[in-house]
């Protein structure tokens, strides 16, 4: 790094620890893998609650993260309307021209997220099955 | 709380670290002129977050490897037992259990490693 951005002072994190998307099957065939691959800065470490794992050693290089967290969900048992997520990049990603490629990243780098609804008790769902009930042998 | 970057190790091994370094050979290598006394101020407002913008992050990252490196290629004799410390948790537990035994038996660090 010292020889990319100068003195230790210009050095910033994300010049350093960088994670990469792979794509299927692209990012297998050489010369494809720039094109379909997003390549980003990682923040944390795996040590960290926001983790970024990577390996010392080995041939990804000490600064190459191998995986971090992905998805992220939040839900409300009082609320049956809506649950609340967040994904680290798209739900289009895998798709090189889509405009939704990456629009969840800034979200989710943000710590927000975005809510889904859900039917929740508007088809009037009632119950029907019978109630379970669990003993021991003990009381038969 | 979920996107937390703080490393709570680093904030305990930054001071072991710091001790260790007092012979006051460069942390880093001769040509990046990275010596203790540049390190304590770098880290001295550092809130331990490994951030995108983080300069003392970046320094604190390159430092422990070039210290795991060392111990990886030059004191960890045979094949196997280097992958069983560079592809496993193992190795970080090593190097920071190793700093501070160094620290409590007031050895010079670099005697030791380097």
């Amino acid at each position: 790094m010292g020889q990319a951005h100068g003195a230790v002072e210009n050095w910033k994190y994300k010049y350093l620890y960088t994670y990469r998307f792979l794509h299927t099957p692209f990012s297998e065939i050489p010369g494809f893998a720039y094109l379909y691959e997003v390549k980003d800065s990682a923040v944390g470490t795996p040590r960290t609650i926001n983790m970024s794992w990577a390996q010392k050693f080995g041939k990804l290089g000490p600064f190459d993260a191998t995986a971090s967290t992905v998805y992220r969900q939040v839900i409300d048992l009082g609320d049956s309307t809506a649950m609340h997520l967040a994904m680290d990049l798209g739900t289009q990603q895998q798709s090189l021209f889509s405009t939704f490629r990456s629009d969840f990243r800034e979200l989710f780098d943000a710590g927000q997220y975005f809510r889904l609804e859900t039917p929740g008790n508007e088809d009037e769902l009632k119950e029907t099955g019978v109630t379970m009930k669990f003993a021991t042998h003990f009381d038969e | 709380m979920a996107v937390d970057t703080l490393d709570i190790q680093a904030r305990l091994m930054l001071p072991t670290l710091l001790d260790l370094a007092l012979s006051g050979k460069s942390l880093l290598n001769e040509d990046e002129e990275f010596h203790v006394g540049v390190a304590r101020a770098v880290f001295s407002n550092w809130d331990y977050r490994f951030s995108k913008e983080s300069n003392s992050a970046s320094m604190y990252a390159a430092w422990e490897y070039m210290i795991a490196t060392y111990l990886h290629e030059m004191k960890i004799e045979g094949v196997t037992a280097r992958r069983n410390f560079g592809y496993t948790f193992m190795g970080e537990h090593f190097l920071n259990r190793q700093a501070q035994e160094w620290q409590k038996a007031g050895k010079p660090v670099y005697e030791e490693w380097c």
